[in-house]
């Protein structure tokens, strides 16, 4: 009961302390401040930054993905309107180029992956899951 | 016309517009100037401290990486910039007289302040304020009158929280010894 006593008389006298400094009044700066300011900034060499932009664009690999998607769908929807030997002469030219070039990449990748460890893996799962976690921290929560 | 974030205009700074910088100075110049005449207590030094400020500031707006808000950062430049003027200058802040208070004079103090008419206490605040040490000043200042987290007073004065939340109690209870003083000072001279 004492403690909450003084903890309340504590609060009571920072309250006051807050309202007796808020009585005072705020200085203000000349009226030429910022002009003043401004013609010193006038004198200071100009900025340039560098600005680094990427090599393709977050819109261009956007019509990228929209692009191939299109692409596969086309692809699949014309094996499925022009099966097999019904097809016209040039969906069969089509359809003898081999594809599984594009898949390639994916498949070594496969290969590479199934050579390393699970705790290996693992690790650098998590360590990423934390960098992530960290920028979102700095970006949404400590600011 | 609609005001724009902080972070429009400085990147608007740092992309080769010094004219961008304008609106921060307008927006932030009476904080500025406010801290800054709480520690030097002289209006040229303080006008001359926060210009100085915004010019370090503009000078170093490619180092902002928005870790802080900028007003923290602003803060943070004027303090420092402040503090060195006065240091420069070493001006000597005379205590009235060197009280000790007991937990129940400070109690007296403080009742005897909130007696007071608006007007005098400013002017008993306003005495005893420059009687404290040009940091004990700017603690009081950013915490009751900016109103201010512990924790943006610590990122402006570099301390850690704990330190700040001590250095604030100190300041307090020497504010109210001072105070006492002037009261104290007052009483007799009417008797």
């Amino acid at each position: 009961m004492q403690r909450l006593y003084r903890k309340n008389t504590k609060m009571k006298k920072q309250d006051n302390l807050r309202a007796y400094m808020r009585e005072l009044p705020r200085e203000e700066p000349s009226a030429d401040f910022t002009a003043m300011v401004m013609n010193r900034v006038r004198l200071e060499p100009i900025k340039s930054a560098a600005i680094y932009q990427p090599l393709i664009s977050r819109q261009l690999w956007l019509k990228i993905y929209i692009g191939l998607a299109l692409f596969a769908l086309g692809a699949v929807l014309l094996r499925t309107w022009f099966p097999g030997n019904e097809s016209p002469e040039l969906l069969q030219s089509f359809y003898r180029i081999d594809f599984s070039i594009l898949l390639k990449p994916f498949l070594l990748l496969s290969n590479a992956l199934n050579k390393l460890s699970l705790p290996f893996i693992g690790g650098i799962l998590a360590v990423s899951v934390l960098l992530l976690a960290d920028q979102l921290y700095a970006k949404f929560i400590a600011r | 016309m609609e005001a724009k974030s902080d972070a429009y205009y400085i990147a608007e700074v740092v992309k080769g517009n010094p004219e961008a910088f304008a609106p921060l100075v307008e927006k932030y110049k009476r904080l500025a100037f406010s801290l800054s005449m709480k520690i030097t207590r002289n209006r040229e030094d303080a006008e001359e401290a926060a210009q100085d400020a915004f010019i370090k500031v503009y000078r170093s707006l490619e180092n902002f990486k928005g870790g802080a808000t900028f007003k923290t950062w602003l803060f943070r430049i004027v303090y420092t910039t402040a503090i060195s003027k006065v240091r420069g200058k070493k001006l000597d802040f005379v205590s009235f007289e060197d009280y000790r208070l007991s937990e129940s004079e400070l109690m007296e103090t403080e009742n005897a302040v909130g007696q007071l008419s608006a007007e005098e206490r400013s002017y008993q605040l306003r005495k005893a304020m420059e009687s404290l040490a040009p940091e004990e000043r700017a603690i009081l200042n950013l915490y009751y009158f900016e109103d201010m987290p512990v924790e943006e007073i610590a990122t402006i004065m570099e301390l850690s929280a704990s330190n700040v939340k001590i250095k604030l109690f100190r300041s307090r209870k020497k504010l109210y010894e001072q105070l006492h003083g002037l009261l104290k000072g007052e009483d007799a001279f009417a008797e």
